[in-house]
């Protein structure tokens, strides 16, 4: 057994290293990683030089929302049938956005030359920081609009996402997704690829190293970019967890499952062309999908209903769940399910196709 | 003891049979030529021999191992020198050579003493891409040799080497063969297989023509037009290629 390891830990060692001079490999890692980065920072990028963003719902007729939608300092949307409504469409924003309740006495409040109280509400993801200066911001503006004081005061409970929120839990869901599916398939594609082209393959088979200890040692070379390039991901969107467990078991069976589609391609193709080919025909079938069960709205039921059944498909509700609060076993079981089963039939017929090469 | 056994060893590819129930046997420190044209079979053998290709049928023993059954148990008594100088091309000889120690469970400090033995221990730090072809050639042998097998399998190894290298690596083969390594030498080169091998087989059509010690194929074979080894392989094998040009 610790033979076995050895092996398998000498392929993997040196193809961890391996994977970072082939080109091919490292292209895979580094575009990856950029789209990773890219979903999670353009969104803030992009917001940093526009007004804070306000979510209001005026319980009365206030004159607020009126001198609000004057403001150039805050962009204001309103219309939502009730605070619930305001919640969740807060839910769905990417960069931090205030909800704000407006009471229905604001008016008489103000006209008594009382400070009116208006309660604020921010996703769980926005740190105190950000909440305080977001609060600040509109406070001083309000304030500026009135002229007269008025105090916003964050709510201690935070606006939790749901598996089905929008926003951020989907851009940075379809980003992990596509870290994961990308590194895990490819890298291991490519250093397969090369070994077969530069023959050193058949240095690996006439040593003590059987094939299975050849592809597991290959195996782990693309985990630990996958799980690398999806920890990446998780780091840059660490205030969105909130079931780590999850993630976590989420995470590696993602990994698994790009691993074994990338161990088929490697054993089944000898060009880079074949591999380039074929990936895409993968890649599509598996990404199309997820963004299919997104606008479910737009297609007939029954596509949205098979679409759920693909392995990416699970893995972004899987991502996505785990970014959202007050779930149950009922909402994760089934997907993880899925995509453990993915995994285990693709390793297997991983299996099949290095024990027939074998021969 | 028989350090090789082949016994009607064969294999096909997609309905063509590639080697055609080939038996034939090593004695433990023999220098064994296997010679060919191209597409002869030679390297169809040598994997199959190496455990990196099951035969069709038949069977073969290397090193007292079944080639099949016991695969896991032949790898670490045999050392395999490739027709492709398949290395880490971005690694260094040492870190080519320390990968391999590592599959073999092979102490690290063998390493400076193979590299010793093939003249290469001053260039053990330098990636193997800036290596010459020569050198490339005897850090293979070094790899090879890295964790003392019984048995060498030498697939054409001064295939493409200018003269003065082709002529290191055939004194090194003499010397492995001194110290009692089996040699299984597959050349294009007979002049090479003449002066090396005590005994050698000549392949044609995946099936052995001729098989012993060159002297004796000399002898048996050849003619006033044909006295060396060349002649003779020509002789038995150059009728087939005109045959497959005829049809």
């Amino acid at each position: 057994m610790k033979q076995k390891l050895r092996i398998i830990w000498a392929i993997a060692a040196k193809d961890i290293v391996e994977a970072l001079r082939n080109k091919n490999a490292l292209a895979v890692i580094l575009s990856a990683l950029f789209v990773v980065i890219a979903y999670r920072l353009l969104p803030i990028l992009g917001a940093s030089s526009e007004p804070a963003t306000v979510l209001a719902y005026d319980y009365g007729q206030s004159s607020l929302v009126e001198m609000l939608h004057t403001s150039t300092q805050s962009g204001l949307y309103t219309g939502y049938a009730s605070p619930e409504h305001l919640k969740r469409l807060l839910a769905e924003g990417e960069v931090p956005e205030l909800g704000l309740i407006i009471p229905a006495d604001f008016n008489q409040t103000l006209a008594a030359g009382r400070e009116p109280i208006l309660t604020g509400y921010v996703n769980t993801w926005v740190g105190d920081r950000d909440a305080h200066d977001l609060e600040q911001i509109v406070e001083n503006e309000i304030i500026a609009l009135l002229g007269a004081p008025v105090d916003i005061q964050i709510a201690d409970q935070k606006v939790a996402l749901q598996p089905n929120s929008g926003g951020l839990g989907v851009t940075m869901g379809i980003a992990l997704v596509f870290v994961t599916l990308m590194t895990g398939m490819l890298v291991p594609t490519h250093l397969i690829l090369e070994e077969k082209q530069t023959k050193t393959l058949d240095v690996l088979m006439v040593s003590p190293a059987t094939p299975m200890q050849i592809v597991l040692g290959k195996a782990l070379t693309g985990l630990f970019y996958a799980l690398l390039g999806c920890g990446v991901g998780l780091a840059m969107s660490f205030p969105l967890i909130n079931h780590g467990g999850l993630i976590a078991l989420t995470a590696v069976g993602g990994a698994l499952f790009s691993v074994a589609l990338g161990l088929c391609l490697g054993a089944l193709f000898e060009t880079r062309q074949e591999v380039t080919l074929w990936s895409w025909g993968i890649i599509l079938p598996l990404f199309i999908p997820m963004f299919l069960s997104l606008l479910e709205e737009l297609f007939p039921a029954g596509l949205v209903r098979a679409a759920q059944w693909l392995p990416s498909v699970a893995l972004l509700h899987l991502f996505r769940t785990s970014f959202a609060s007050d779930i149950t076993a009922s909402d994760w079981t089934a997907q993880l399910i899925l995509v453990y089963a993915s995994a285990a039939l693709t390793l297997v017929l991983v299996t099949w196709l290095v024990r027939r090469a074998d021969r | 003891m028989k350090a090789i056994e082949a016994n009607g060893l064969t294999r096909d590819y997609n309905g063509l049979r590639a080697v055609d129930h080939i038996t034939f046997s090593v004695e433990s420190g023999e220098v064994f030529g296997f010679l060919g044209p191209n597409g002869a079979g030679k390297t169809t053998t040598i994997r199959m021999l190496t455990g990196q290709l099951e035969p069709t049928s038949g069977a073969a023993r290397v090193a007292g191992y079944d080639v099949v059954a016991e695969r896991a148990r032949l790898k670490p008594h045999i050392g395999v020198v490739f027709e492709h100088q398949n290395l880490y091309e971005r690694l260094t000889a040492q870190d080519n050579l320390r990968f391999t120690a590592k599959l073999y469970g092979v102490s690290p400090e063998r390493i400076p003493q193979v590299l010793a033995l093939v003249g290469l221990k001053e260039q053990a730090r330098v990636k193997v891409k800036k290596y010459s072809n020569g050198m490339k050639q005897r850090l293979l042998i070094a790899r090879a040799l890295l964790h003392n097998p019984e048995i060498l399998f030498l697939d054409e190894p001064t295939r493409g080497l200018d003269p003065n290298v082709a002529r290191d690596i055939r004194a090194f083969v003499t010397d492995l063969a001194r110290k009692g390594v089996t040699i299984f030498l597959t050349t294009h080169y007979m002049e090479e297989a003449d002066r090396l091998s005590n005994r050698v087989a000549i392949i044609d059509h995946g099936r052995i023509v001729a098989l012993g010690t060159p002297a004796a194929l000399k002898a048996a074979h050849g003619t006033a037009d044909a006295t060396t080894l060349e002649d003779i392989f020509v002789t038995l094998t150059g009728q087939g290629l005109r045959g497959r040009f005829e049809e």
